[in-house]
């Protein structure tokens, strides 16, 4: 099972914090990241897993990446290049907080 | 950060919760910290799905998205990171979903950029599984797990080590949670008890 048996990449609906998000999950469709992470990790409550897997049941696109997530928590450790942490702390220190200018990312 | 260590036993879990707190109110070495402990978990997510879904993996996309997802938890008064919720998953586990979908994000874009319109609408409608046809299942007859069981055997084609696998469950649980719901949807349909044992077709092992 490598995934490639599906055509699409990652749901589009699974946005984490910001408002939009959480009015889509609130209508019913995939599990916020949150709700996804927990089901990953086997911690919510019965009724919560429960509806995760009403919905993974039913969304294919919600399934694949279960199947992915769980492949890359499941690998081992990847050496980081050594300049990358601290390329990033420093990237933090330097910006403003600001939301960055352009298309919203989807997390 | 200095007051938020705590002498005496504290689990990653918990160092992270108080990280989290400290990122939240500004303090910078905590985000050094969080920066430290977790940029192997978002690198090596990042590089394996990009890895997976495009031919060519550019060392600088596998950086511009690291980069991306800590800021993404930085900026805008930190709104992605209090969104976190501590009691439903592991922050390690929340991270590397964040991490998984800027990357899918990323791949989007370039594939958007190098595909025909026409594709990008095919695929749209094609959802997400190749064109066998779905088996359909009754609402309220078989159990939320019982039926995500069936689609991933039979829509998937997952066998039952995989399925065991991604839910974390025996083996012999998921031949029993495929038997009984087979037993379940025989009844519904009327066909009798069938077989004494609904063999499961993916079932290649024994024990």
């Amino acid at each position: 099972m490598d995934g490639a048996k599906f055509n699409s990449i990652g749901c589009s609906d699974r946005i984490s914090g910001n408002g939009a998000a959480e009015k889509k999950k609130e209508a019913g469709n995939c599990p916020d990241t949150n709700t996804f992470a927990g089901y990953l990790d086997n911690k919510l409550a019965p009724t919560e897993r429960d509806s995760v897997e009403n919905h993974l049941a039913d969304c294919p696109v919600c399934r694949n990446d279960f199947y992915e997530i769980r492949m890359l928590m499941d690998q081992g450790a990847k050496e980081t290049p050594e300049a990358l942490a601290d390329s990033v702390k420093n990237n933090l220190q330097t910006h403003d907080g600001a939301p960055t200018p352009g298309r919203k990312i989807k997390i | 950060m200095q007051a938020t260590f705590k002498e005496g036993m504290m689990t990653k879990n918990n160092v992270t919760e108080e990280i989290v707190k400290d990122c939240i109110d500004g303090n910078d070495v905590a985000w050094a910290i969080l920066v430290d402990m977790y940029i192997g978990v978002v690198y090596k997510a990042i590089v394996l799905v990009l890895n997976k879904y495009l031919d060519h993996t550019d060392e600088h996309d596998v950086n511009d998205i690291c980069q991306n997802t800590f800021l993404k938890l930085f900026i805008n008064n930190c709104s992605v990171l209090k969104s976190y919720d501590q009691n439903k998953s592991k922050f390690s586990t929340w991270i590397t979903v964040v991490s998984r979908n800027l990357a899918i994000d990323y791949i989007r874009k370039i594939k958007e950029k190098n595909t025909p319109i026409s594709d990008i609408v095919d695929s749209l409608h094609m959802g997400g599984v190749t064109g066998r046809e779905k088996i359909s299942v009754p609402e309220d007859v078989i159990s939320p797990r019982q039926h995500l069981v069936l689609r991933m055997i039979y829509d998937d084609g997952l066998d039952v080590e995989e399925t065991a696998r991604f839910l974390s469950v025996k083996r012999q649980t998921i031949r029993s949670l495929h038997h009984r719901a087979i037993k379940k949807l025989r009844e519904h349909y009327g066909l009798g008890a069938g077989q004494e044992k609904s063999s499961c077709p993916a079932d290649t092992t024994q024990s």
